[in-house]
């Protein structure tokens, strides 16, 4: 079983064979295991291994109790041939086609093999998680165009959205196929600043990896950065201090509180309804306050590191409470507004089997298993179709509870802190 | 037409062109403000025009004819209207010529002219917004017509000068239930027509959403700023005929520059209040669905007919 000291260890490791791979995936996925991660590295020829390999590991999780089996899987570097799963699993779909771009897997029996993360100017060939691979070639000026679905017919019509966009987010393009008010498809296309962190994390000491995992996304800098710690400790075999665990789970909580106060004001915004935009923005700017005094960053860069973690100081808990008061309200003025209820209602109905399906983490995943539980009392305020105001209900609750477990953090860590020092 | 009757007109025109961009800043700084926001000054609309105006004018390769004379019919439409509306006299010089129909069909010139550009481009947002233009406006512009006829009705003329001089010597005519149908099916049309919540969101970014700002969005420069410009006029325009149709008083019933000044006067407080209404209701309403804008204007159309129908009965 898992210990306590080293939470990242799985509980067992298969090593499979090509052949077997399909039959144990398939096993595993129907006695409740789901898809966390599949993961390949080029390992080169050394005394014990005869020739240099694919090594590709999937890594499946289960829970509660929270169960980790990997399966390990070596292919030979010459003709590396993966059996594909994608028909058992979407996401490991998607996971292949990514080796199948930086690592040259070629896949079998994969529904859809184009390309995903290098786009179609890439050249061929050209597989830049390989140790061979040498620097970028210049990218190929014939170039195939993206498979996009056509959808064809009278008055049918194509909309690009993107990949540059109006407000601040990352590079995508959607393209919606219509007739007139009615969306027939949308496809999306990602991947457009693929910006080869793994190779950058090559070579570096474990303490310079940490200013690289706080910038693979500007607004996850303590999530990103965490799982490079944890990896890291993994790796070393060592645990950080209970004390850095608890710091650790304060920062995740300020990160997401940040996250969700932004995302509840983008929802009003997206509506119409600029009120509640306005103010989320002064209470992120409250919280990122906070968080420069807390780490000394804005998005609390430098709280976390290999082994531990640290703060300047932190905040007392009835600013805490002032700040979730002031959410509720706002979503309060949401929620009683008829005309922002109507548009949350029945817009993005995700359907349990599709989450499933597509593999949701975080609160939409925890959102889904909420909205199975039969005992929960329907909202009143949306008799008709409950499912959709729940994202903006769920975004308020989820900072109510933040606080309150973190003030039970914040009492311990400030005993901690009384014994060890503020800086954990 | 008179000398003074001319320079009437051309002094609406003048007028409404100088306060149209203020009376736009002026309801964005009133949201700003009740959003707990500081806002661009009142002037900002000004600035912003300016510096579209100061620009390099660029047009797509792809784009014909209307693309580039739509910014000048719909200016120069909407401009003809400020200067029919009996805004500041009833004895507007082109007021002989301009009765109610001329001005609902101009401004429904100016929509379709913008709605052709808005397809010219060729660009998907453009034909998309151009489509819900149309759904919009063949609902509204009705509506508009049937809503001035009911008061026409009982004046015995189609002419707005004639309206509201009626209205001015018969005061109790402004509480009538046909007045009052009239007056709410107006108000739902002015949001429409101006793109404002809750029927178009002006300040939005998705693309997905836009009515009036996806058929402007292949705009830029100088030609932008003309359609901003007529877009703040049709403001004006609508908040006035609002204003002068049913709340009639402090309009000058003759020519003379002291009457004149006290007319401009009252409307421009009149225009300030029903800005200020519309800019703080704002605030509190979501924009509705898209579906939803033809059931709102339905219910408008309902209320236009119901006014021309107890217009004839109860007189």
């Amino acid at each position: 079983m898992t210990s306590p000291a080293t939470p990242g260890r799985a509980d067992s490791i298969i090593d499979a064979d090509v052949a077997d791979l399909g039959v144990i995936f398939r096993y595993l996925i129907s006695t409740g295991y789901r898809l966390a991660l599949v993961a390949a590295h080029h390992d080169l020829a050394d005394d014990e291994h005869a020739a240099a390999s694919i090594r590709v590991v999937y890594v499946m999780v289960a829970g509660p109790p929270d169960t980790r089996v990997e399966i390990h899987l070596r292919l030979p570097i010459a003709h590396p041939v993966l059996p594909s799963v994608s028909d058992v699993s979407f996401t490991a779909g998607r996971f292949e086609r990514e080796m199948q771009d930086l690592f040259g897997l070629q896949l079998s029996g994969h529904h859809q093999p184009s390309r995903l993360v290098l786009h179609q100017h890439w050249p061929e060939g050209w597989h830049p998680m390989r140790h061979d691979a040498g620097p970028p070639p210049p990218f190929d000026n014939e170039t195939e165009s993206y498979p996009f679905l056509t959808v064809e017919g009278p008055g049918v019509y194509e909309i690009p959205v993107g990949p540059v966009h109006a407000g601040i987010i990352e590079p995508g393009q959607s393209r919606f196929s219509g007739v007139g008010e009615t969306i027939l498809n949308m496809k999306a296309r990602l991947w457009f600043v693929h910006k080869g962190i793994e190779r950058l994390f090559e070579g570096r000491h474990p303490d310079g990896g940490v200013e690289l995992a706080e910038r693979v996304s500007g607004d996850s800098a303590v999530g990103h950065n965490l799982t490079y710690c944890l990896a890291v400790e993994d790796a070393a075999a060592c645990a950080p201090p209970p004390e850095a665990q608890v710091l650790r789970a304060i920062l995740l909580e300020l990160e997401r509180i940040y996250n969700h106060v932004t995302d509840l004001g983008a929802m009003g915004n997206d509506v119409g309804f600029g009120i509640a935009h306005a103010h989320t923005g002064r209470i992120r700017e409250q919280v990122l306050r906070l968080n420069a005094r807390i780490t000394g960053h804005r998005f609390l860069r430098g709280g976390v590191f290999p082994g531990g973690s640290r703060v300047d100081w932190l905040p007392d808990p009835t600013t805490l409470h002032q700040i979730r008061d002031d959410v509720h309200q706002i979503v309060d003025i949401m929620m009683v507004n008829t005309t922002v209820v109507d548009r949350f209602t029945g817009t993005a109905v995700l359907a349990h089997d599709d989450a499933a399906q597509i593999g949701t983490l975080g609160y939409v995943a925890r959102l889904r298993a909420r909205y199975r539980r039969p005992s929960r009392p329907p909202l009143r305020r949306c008799p008709r179709a409950p499912d959709s105001p729940r994202p903006a209900r769920w975004r308020r609750d989820e900072p109510v509870q933040g606080p309150r477990c973190r003030d039970r953090l914040l009492r311990r860590s400030h005993r901690c802190a009384a014994g060890t020092g503020a800086a954990g | 037409m008179s000398p003074t009757g001319i320079a009437v007109a051309v002094l609406q025109v003048i007028l409404t062109i100088a306060v149209a961009p203020l009376l736009v800043g002026m309801m964005r700084v009133i949201r700003a403000r009740l959003e707990g926001r500081v806002g661009a000054p009142i002037r900002q609309p000004w600035r912003d025009l300016r510096k579209l105006l100061r620009k390099q004018r660029m047009v797509s390769q792809n784009t014909g004819v209307v693309f580039s004379i739509a910014p000048l019919v719909l200016l120069a439409s909407a401009a003809l209207v400020a200067g029919i509306v009996p805004f500041l006299s009833t004895t507007s010089a082109l007021d002989q010529v301009g009765d109610l129909f001329a001005i609902v069909y101009l401004l429904l010139l100016g929509t379709v002219f913008l709605s052709l550009a808005g397809l010219d481009a060729g660009t998907a947002f453009g034909g998309m917004g151009s489509s819900r233009e149309m759904t919009i406006a063949a609902i509204a512009e009705p509506t508009l017509l049937v809503a001035i006829f009911a008061l026409s009705v009982s004046t015995g003329s189609s002419n707005l000068g004639a309206i509201v001089a009626d209205t001015l010597a018969n005061p109790s005519k402004a509480a009538s239930p046909a007045s009052m149908l009239a007056f709410s099916a107006l108000a739902v049309v002015t949001i429409a027509e101006t793109g404002r919540i809750p029927v178009d969101n002006p300040s939005t970014h998705l693309e997905l959403t836009m009515i009036h700002e996806a058929m402007i969005l292949e705009y830029s420069g100088p030609d932008l700023a003309l359609v901003e410009l007529a877009a703040h006029l049709r403001l004006v325009v609508f908040l006035g005929l609002l204003a002068n149709l049913f709340f009639p008083w402090g309009i000058a019933t003759t020519a003379q520059p002291l009457h004149l000044l006290a007319a401009a006067g009252a409307v421009t407080v009149k225009l300030i209040v029903l800005a200020a209404v519309i800019a703080a209701a704002e605030v509190f309403i979501a924009k509705v669905r898209l579906f939803r804008v033809p059931e709102l204007l339905a219910a408008s159309f309902v209320l236009a007919f119901l006014a021309v129908t107890v217009s004839f009965f109860l007189v």
